[in-house]
């Protein structure tokens, strides 16, 4: 992963503002996030909500279905 | 809010989920069981969650106990003291590519829990300080506080450590969820 500030930091150095130090560290987080909420959903979850989603519907009298 | 509806608030919240589970705990696979518990325990308490409020803010509020939880129950059940659990799970990073990922998940374990999860929540979760306060319990001020904590900390942990130190994130996950 690259992280784009990273260059701007180096040169700026450790002068650099406290600002631009905390929005540098959002920014890195923010991209190690986006790293994982871009994966794929794993299926078993997906599954799950099917089951327990099914399991509801099944216990649910038909005239009071949603 | 009908089950359709739920559901479909729940899946659209899962990435979300996985993000925040993985920094709490380092571990994707303790993560994906996190987040699968937290879908358990939030179906089941469907009839508790307020139509219109936040589902997101509620479901990490379920995440952070079941996390905190399995962590208490751990804390007495595991005992690591010559830390050979910890050993057993150390591997270095297979590619260049991982590393910064590695680095920040690394860094983010060596906050204080506190911080960490203030920070995670406000910062990369994009919920507010008042979200982030009702979560943990704390006032907002306290909030506020552990965020600007940990972002210094942050900001002096991706700073100071080279890659080689941050290359050993799973032991340190291991150390550290032995201790919680």
């Amino acid at each position: 992963m690259n992280f784009p500030n990273d260059s701007k930091k180096k040169r700026l150095g450790q002068a650099a503002s406290g600002a631009y130090v905390e929005d540098a560290v959002g920014e890195r987080l923010r991209s190690f996030y986006t790293e994982i909420t871009d994966q794929k959903v794993p299926q078993h979850l997906l599954d799950l909500l099917d089951a327990l989603d099914n399991a509801s519907s099944a216990q649910t009298p038909p005239s009071v279905k949603k | 809010m009908s089950n359709a509806e739920f559901k479909s608030g729940l899946v659209a919240a899962i990435p979300s989920l996985r993000a925040f589970a993985v920094s709490l705990t380092g571990k994707p696979d303790r993560a994906d069981d996190l987040v699968q518990e937290t879908m358990m325990k939030a179906w089941a308490a469907q009839a508790s969650f307020e139509p219109g409020s936040n589902l997101k803010a509620w479901l990490y509020t379920i995440l952070r106990n079941e996390f905190y939880s399995y962590y208490r129950k751990r804390k007495r059940e595991v005992e690591d003291a010559d830390g050979k659990i910890a050993a057993s799970v150390g591997t270095q990073p297979e590619q260049d590519s991982h590393m910064n990922f590695g680095d920040m998940q690394a860094a983010l374990l060596r906050l204080p829990g506190d911080q960490r999860e203030a920070l995670l929540l406000v910062t990369a979760s994009d919920l507010s300080y008042e979200e982030a306060a009702e979560i943990c319990g704390v006032a907002i001020g306290t909030i506020k506080s552990r965020v600007n904590r940990a972002r210094a900390r942050l900001a002096e942990l991706l700073d100071t450590k080279d890659a080689a130190e941050f290359s050993v994130a799973p032991t340190i996950a291991a150390a550290l969820a032995a201790k919680v």
